[in-house]
C-alpha cells in the first residue's frame, strides 16, 4: 500500500528540528492534532493525514492567531486554516517518531482532496483535549502600559523587554499543570546542573506560550503622554501588578531589599557561586540543612511577593530549592528595573493617560 | 456496569499489568498510571477495531508499529499511551468517530472501520475514569484475552 504522492519541493528534515511542541489538541491513543512553535514565534499545526503499515504521514501547517483563537472556539474550520495557509509541509515517521522523511513543502492546492478536512471539521467537545478546552478557556484582553515624562530609546526597548520576561515568568507560574511547562522546566533545570542561564528560562517560558495566551501589540502611541496598548491574558496582567506594587510599597520594598542582600550573604557564606550571575557555575552537592534553608527564603519570597497561592505547585517541581530560588532572583532582579520608571510615573501599569486626555477624544462633526 | 470494591483492585498489584515495566517506570517519574480514579469494573465498552479483529486491534499506541507519535518521549510521560481507548456506550463511540472523521479523512485507515462491543469484566485491567463524552483508558492486566471477549463487531456507519 502506497500513500498518495505530494507535489512539492523537497524539504531538509532540518526544517522541523526547531519546532517546540506546545499541546495535543486531538489525541486518540497518541496525537493527530498538535501545537507547535516554530523558532520566531508562529504556531503550526502537526496534523496526521495518511498511513501505511509502516509510515504515518503528517502535515505542518501555520496558524494564526486568530485562526487558531476560532478554531478553539468551534468558529474556524480545520479545513478553512488548510485552505488559508500559505504553505504547508509534509513528512513522514517510521519506527521512530523523531525521525521526518520524505519531507516536502507544497500548498494546499496541491495536497490530495484526501487529506484535506471536511467542511465542518470543527474541534467539538467530543474531541478536543483537554488542554485544548483549557487554553480555548483563557480570553486575552486590551491592558494598557502607560508612559509619560522623558523617555530615550533605550526606555522604550527595555520596558517592552522586561515587562515580557515578567509574564513568561507568570505564564510558567500560572500553568505549572500544562505538560510543556513543565517538560520546559524540567529540561532548563537539567541544564542547570551544568551552568543555569536566567536567560533561557525566561525565553524557554515564552516558547511554549501559544500565540494566543502571548501579550500582543496592538497600539503603540508616544507623544508625552503615551502607551503601549497589549492583547494579554489579564490575570497574568494583575500578578506583574501585585509583584510591582511590592516595589512601590517601601515597607515591601525594603523588606524584599533585606531579603535580597540576606541571601546574597548566605550564598557567600555557604560558598553557593553564581548569585546574580546570569550565567551561573555548577551546582554542587548542597548539605540538607542548607537546602532546607534555601527551600524557607522560597518560600520567604513568594510570601513577600504574594505569591502564595503558587507556592505548593511551585515547590512539586522536579528543581532543587536552589534552583528554585535562583529562578526567583532572577525575576525580581528584572522586576526592579521597573522601579525608577514607577517611582518617576514613567510607567503606569493598567492605564494610559493618553486615553483619557481632551486631545484624544474625536472632534464632534 | 458494577464497580468492583478497593479492596479487590489493591491485590492486583503492579505486575499484573501487561506494561507493567513501562507502567512503574510512569510511577517513578511521578506520573501515576493507571491514573487516579481508575477501578475495575464490569461493563460492555465499544471500541473501534479492524474487520477482522486481530490482536493489534488491542495493541497500545505505544507498542503499535509505526507508532502515531510525534516525540520520541511520549510513552514515557504519557500514561494513555499505554491504555486501549473504549467509549461507555455505542453512540458516544461513534460520534467521537464522526467528529474525528470530519478532521481526518483517513482516520478509518489508522483507527478502524467497525466498532467492537467488548464484555469488560474486573479480569481485565482497569478502567480509567470517564469523561463526559464517554471516553475511557481501559489498562489491561497480562492474562486478559479481549479478543476472546468481543461480544459483537459491526461497521462504523
Amino acid at each position: 500500500m502506497k500513500l498518495p504522492s505530494i507535489i512539492g519541493d523537497k524539504l531538509e528534515p532540518k526544517f522541523f528540528s526547531k519546532h517546540t511542541w506546545n499541546a495535543d489538541l486531538i489525541e486518540f491513543e497518541g496525537p493527530m492534532l498538535s501545537l507547535y512553535r516554530d523558532e520566531q514565534g508562529q504556531d503550526l499545526l502537526y496534523v496526521w493525514l495518511d498511513c501505511t503499515e509502516r509510515t504515518n504521514r503528517w502535515g505542518v501547517i501555520p496558524v494564526s492567531r486568530g485562526a487558531l483563537r476560532g478554531y478553539l472556539e468551534l468558529e474556524v474550520t480545520l479545513r478553512d486554516i488548510f485552505i488559508n495557509s500559505s504553505w504547508i509541509a509534509t513528512f513522514s515517521t517510521g519506527i521512530s517518531p523523531k525521525r521526518r522523511n520524505s519531507a516536502k513543502i507544497t500548498t494546499c492546492e496541491h495536497l490530495p482532496e484526501v487529506y484535506l478536512p471536511d467542511e465542518d471539521s470543527f474541534l467539538t467537545p467530543e474531541i478536543a483535549t483537554e488542554a485544548a478546552s483549557k487554553l480555548a478557556e483563557e480570553v486575552t484582553e486590551e491592558y494598557f502600559l502607560g508612559l509619560d515624562g522623558d523617555m530615550y530609546i533605550d526606555d522604550i526597548a527595555a520596558i517592552p523587554r522586561i515587562y515580557q520576561q515578567l509574564y513568561s515568568f507568570h505564564y510558567g507560574l500560572e500553568h505549572l499543570h500544562r505538560t510543556a511547562i513543565q517538560s520546559t522546566l524540567g529540561r532548563l533545570a537539567g541544564n542547570w546542573t551544568g551552568g543555569f542561564s536566567a536567560v533561557h528560562l525566561f525565553s524557554g517560558l515564552n516558547q511554549v506560550t501559544p500565540s494566543i495566551h502571548r501579550a500582543q501589540v496592538v497600539e503603540m502611541r508616544y507623544n508625552s503622554p503615551g502607551h503601549i496598548k497589549l492583547d494579554l491574558l489579564p490575570s497574568l496582567a494583575k500578578q506583574i501588578e501585585i509583584s510591582a506594587r511590592q516595589l512601590q510599597d517601601n515597607d515591601a520594598y525594603l523588606a524584599l531589599e533585606e531579603f535580597y542582600s540576606s541571601t546574597y550573604r548566605y550564598f557567600k557564606e555557604n560558598n553557593i557561586n553564581g548569585f546574580d550571575d546570569e550565567r551561573d557555575s555548577i551546582s554542587h552537592a548542597l548539605p540538607p540543612q542548607v537546602l532546607q534553608r534555601l527551600d524557607e527564603l522560597v518560600s520567604f519570597f513568594f510570601r513577600l511577593m504574594h505569591w502564595d497561592d503558587h507556592r505548593a505547585q511551585f515547590g512539586e517541581l522536579n528543581i532543587d530549592s536552589l534552583h528554585q530560588l535562583r529562578a526567583l532572583l532572577a525575576y525580581y532582579r528584572r522586576l526592579r528595573k521597573l522601579k525608577p520608571y514607577l517611582d518617576s510615573d514613567k510607567l503606569f501599569l493598567g492605564e494610559s493617560r493618553l486615553v483619557n486626555t481632551p486631545s484624544d477624544t474625536p472632534p464632534e462633526l | 456496569m458494577t464497580l468492583s470494591t478497593g479492596i479487590e483492585r489493591e491485590h492486583m498489584d503492579a505486575q499484573s499489568y501487561i506494561y507493567s515495566a513501562q507502567l512503574s517506570e510512569l510511577n517513578d517519574s511521578g506520573i501515576q498510571c493507571p491514573p487516579h480514579g481508575a477501578s475495575s469494573l464490569t461493563l460492555n465498552a465499544w471500541r473501534w477495531v479492524a474487520n477482522p479483529i486481530t490482536e493489534h486491534c488491542f495493541h497500545p499506541v505505544a507498542v503499535r508499529n509505526p507508532p502515531r507519535l510525534l516525540k520520541e518521549d511520549t510513552p514515557s510521560k504519557v500514561c494513555s499511551c499505554w491504555g486501549l481507548s473504549m467509549y461507555l456506550t455505542l453512540d458516544q463511540s461513534v460520534l467521537a468517530f464522526k467528529y474525528l472523521e470530519k478532521n481526518f479523512k483517513m482516520a478509518r485507515k489508522r483507527l478502524g472501520d467497525h466498532v467492537a462491543c467488548i464484555s469488560i469484566t474486573p479480569a481485565h485491567g482497569v478502567c480509567s475514569p470517564s469523561d463526559r463524552h464517554g471516553h475511557f483508558d481501559l489498562h489491561p492486566y497480562a492474562a486478559a484475552n479481549l479478543n476472546a471477549s468481543v461480544a459483537s463487531v459491526s461497521p462504523i456507519p
